[in-house]
């Protein structure tokens, strides 16, 4: 893959967008455009991996041509090549989930090229290399998600889509306020410039409390304590197959655009990370315990794996708040970074998998709420399989694909001595396990309970939804047994954020003159 | 609205706008203005003439429905930016030149195209297109 070839990453999903309006209501052409177009995802995204993961290497593109400062630049980093990876694969899962159980009304209006744009947000956040850039990216993605939202319009749902509509304009209105007020600082946005800036401890005192605010921001897109309250009253109201995209992507960009901006771009200004540092650890010990809490609490499947979402954030701000710890050492930073990418690979493809699988038990049992199913795992036995596995995934028993990403946490958390957060942890990973097995027990092994719900006659079809869930089943098993082979893509990944001067060199070039030196007449473009 | 002063008026607003809409389009790459404003001020023409005429005659001026119109925007726009690849410069990157166009004095007016025009071109298709779509829906609802 050359370096302009990244830009395939925005193509593809574009197309496919647009190829699914102009096949408007004709279903079976729509779903075989979407799965080429998500077949081709998967294919740059592995491509892209392959070229940057071995050497470590930054493929960088200069939108338009203008140099890095000035224009938008793209930058392909193992660690955008990682996110693209796992996302991609998620989309396909979710998308024959979908096309194969959703019926005609769901599917109809503009939910095609909802899918495909929603991705191409996604995308674009984790491509991008420019601040303000990553607002657009943002907001495609946000744009996308509230017209989801209403998928399937029952009155719940459009009550609630008003709350997320509103809350995540508010982040909007703030993230763009900070954007322009670090452009008036700072004088640009591209991320590896502002990274210069804050390597060369030039950051001016008045934009910390800027960033502090960017706290605010990415901390309500990606629902950490206490910012959480839209999330768990909005999710369990959408299918489960939405819920799983949802889930498994957006909260996600949120954790990963925090790596990118509080652990790579001002990782090395102490002033900034004193402040975030204990700001994201406290809230990641909040998030995380009282997220379980209210889990352990819920009856209905969804609002159970709704709140759950919130606890597993929890881990991921654990690992970025530790890695910009005062004084711990370059070693633990890599591994407590390494560590929140892992886990957030780990949770995309196992948190999407088990909405999915909440999805089809509701299609099974009629109901999701657990005091009035039961008895799925003679109705499916296979489904029950697939279910205790990404459960026991989510919880962290070993040798599954959680164990290793809480492992690698925890270690990191003992290295730099910050205890209590491990502690919690630990507790956390209990009643994790205990909510699991708490779907599991009432909803797969006791038998039916109350006969008061009309469990379906008619065996539905499901092929589809299991279509999905052996994809993700798969993936969360190839990252508990090859965990070491993620581990170390993630490690990678995690040395070049931590250690961000390859990734300034790659986008600024080698001899790149400092913006403060050129005057405004200099740079200003011919007319 | 179906008023014969409306009607009659609108009979010369619809082409004047639209060639102002066209105005903004080729003024924009240099100065204010471009794909985006003229999208605009076409929509609004196109709603003035939906106001007084009815959806059916809006529907028998639009050579194709306003999805589609938004889906050959974006591909415009698409296009524009893939066609650098083939020649191994960044996506969106664009090109210029010059074309000496006669005019009625006899001198000669030099006129600046760039690719990213057509690029604006597809701008202005999706924001007439979402902008006509979207009013028509709505008006739907209050009827």
């Amino acid at each position: 893959m050359t370096p302009h070839q990244i830009i395939f990453f925005i193509i593809i999903p574009m197309a496919g967008g647009i190829c699914t309006i102009l096949a408007h209501r004709q279903r079976k052409l729509q779903r075989f455009l979407g799965i080429g177009f998500l077949l081709a995802n998967i294919v740059t995204a592995a491509a892209g991996l392959c070229a940057v993961a071995p050497t470590g290497s930054i493929l960088v593109s200069q939108m338009g041509n203008w140099p890095a400062p000035f224009g938008i630049s793209l930058v392909l980093d193992t660690l955008s090549a990682l996110m693209l990876m796992m996302s991609s694969i998620v989309c396909l899962a979710v998308f024959l989930y979908c096309v194969f159980q959703f019926d005609d009304d769901q599917q109809g209006g503009f939910f095609h090229p909802l899918f495909h744009l929603l991705i191409l947000g996604v995308q674009w956040s984790f491509l991008t290399g420019d601040f303000f850039n990553l607002f657009v990216a943002f907001e495609i993605m946000l744009m996308a998600s509230y017209a989801m939202f209403c998928v399937g319009t029952t009155t719940l749902q459009m009550k609630h889509a008003y709350k997320y509509v509103l809350l995540n304009l508010v982040g909007s209105i703030l993230f763009v306020t900070c954007a322009g007020l670090l452009y008036g600082q700072l004088g640009t946005l591209n991320m590896a410039d502002i990274t210069r800036i804050a390597m060369s401890g030039q950051l001016p005192d008045s934009s910390v409390p800027v960033i502090a605010m960017l706290v605010l921001v990415f901390g309500g897109k990606t629902a950490i304590f206490p910012l959480w309250f839209w999330l768990p009253d909005t999710y369990h109201t959408l299918p489960g197959a939405i819920g799983g995209l949802f889930a498994g992507l957006l909260t996600k960009v949120g954790a990963y655009v925090m790596i990118r901006v509080f652990v790579m771009i001002f990782g090395s200004a102490e002033s900034i990370t004193s402040i975030v540092s204990p700001l994201l650890l406290g809230s990641a010990a909040v998030t995380m315990f009282l997220g379980v809490l209210g889990a352990v609490s819920m009856h209905s499947v969804r609002r159970i794996l709704s709140i759950h979402i919130i606890s597993q954030v929890g881990y991921m701000l654990m690992g970025i708040g530790l890695a910009i710890a005062a004084g711990i050492a370059f070693d633990s930073r890599v591994m407590a970074v390494a560590g929140a990418i892992f886990f957030i690979m780990h949770n995309m493809v196992v948190k999407c998998c088990l909405f999915l699988c909440g999805g089809l038990m509701h299609e099974h049992a009629g109901s999701d709420n657990l005091q009035a199913i039961g008895g799925l795992l003679k109705r499916a036995p296979w489904l029950a399989v697939l279910f205790m596995i990404a459960a026991m995934s989510l919880a962290g028993l070993p040798p599954l694909s959680g164990f290793f990403g809480k492992w690698v946490l925890l270690v990191a958390g003992l290295q730099s001595e910050h205890y209590v957060i491990v502690i919690i942890a630990v507790i956390t990973s209990l009643f994790t396990l205990l909510s699991m097995l708490k779907i599991w027990s009432y909803g797969f092994w006791s038998p039916p309970q109350g006969d008061h719900v009309e469990h379906p006659t008619v065996r539905p079809r499901t092929f589809g939804g299991m279509a999905g869930i052996t994809l993700l089943v798969v993936m969360a098993l190839s990252m508990g047994f090859g965990a070491q082979h993620y581990y170390q893509l993630c490690e990678t990944a995690a040395k070049s954020v931590v250690d961000p001067t390859a990734y300034v060199q790659a986008v600024l070039g080698e001899q790149h003159t400092p913006i403060k030196q050129l005057s405004l007449v200099e740079t200003s473009l011919e007319p | 609205m179906r008023t014969l002063i409306l009607q009659t008026a609108v009979r010369a607003i619809v082409p004047l706008s639209l060639v102002f809409a066209m105005f903004i389009y080729f003024k924009g790459h240099q100065l204010p203005g471009g794909g985006f404003v003229a999208g605009l001020v076409a929509a609004v023409a196109l709603i003035v003439h939906r106001m007084s005429y009815g959806t059916q005659s809006l529907r028998r001026m639009l050579p194709c429905s306003e999805r589609t119109m938004v889906a050959i925007g974006l591909t415009l726009a698409l296009s524009t930016g893939i066609g650098a690849l083939f020649v191994g410069l960044p996506f969106l990157t664009s090109t210029h030149g010059y074309i000496h166009l006669p005019t009625t004095t006899g001198t000669s007016y030099e006129f600046e195209w760039a690719s990213v025009m057509i690029f604006d071109l597809g701008v202005f298709l999706v924001v007439t297109g979402v902008v006509v779509g979207m009013i028509d829906c709505l008006a739907k609802e209050v009827h």
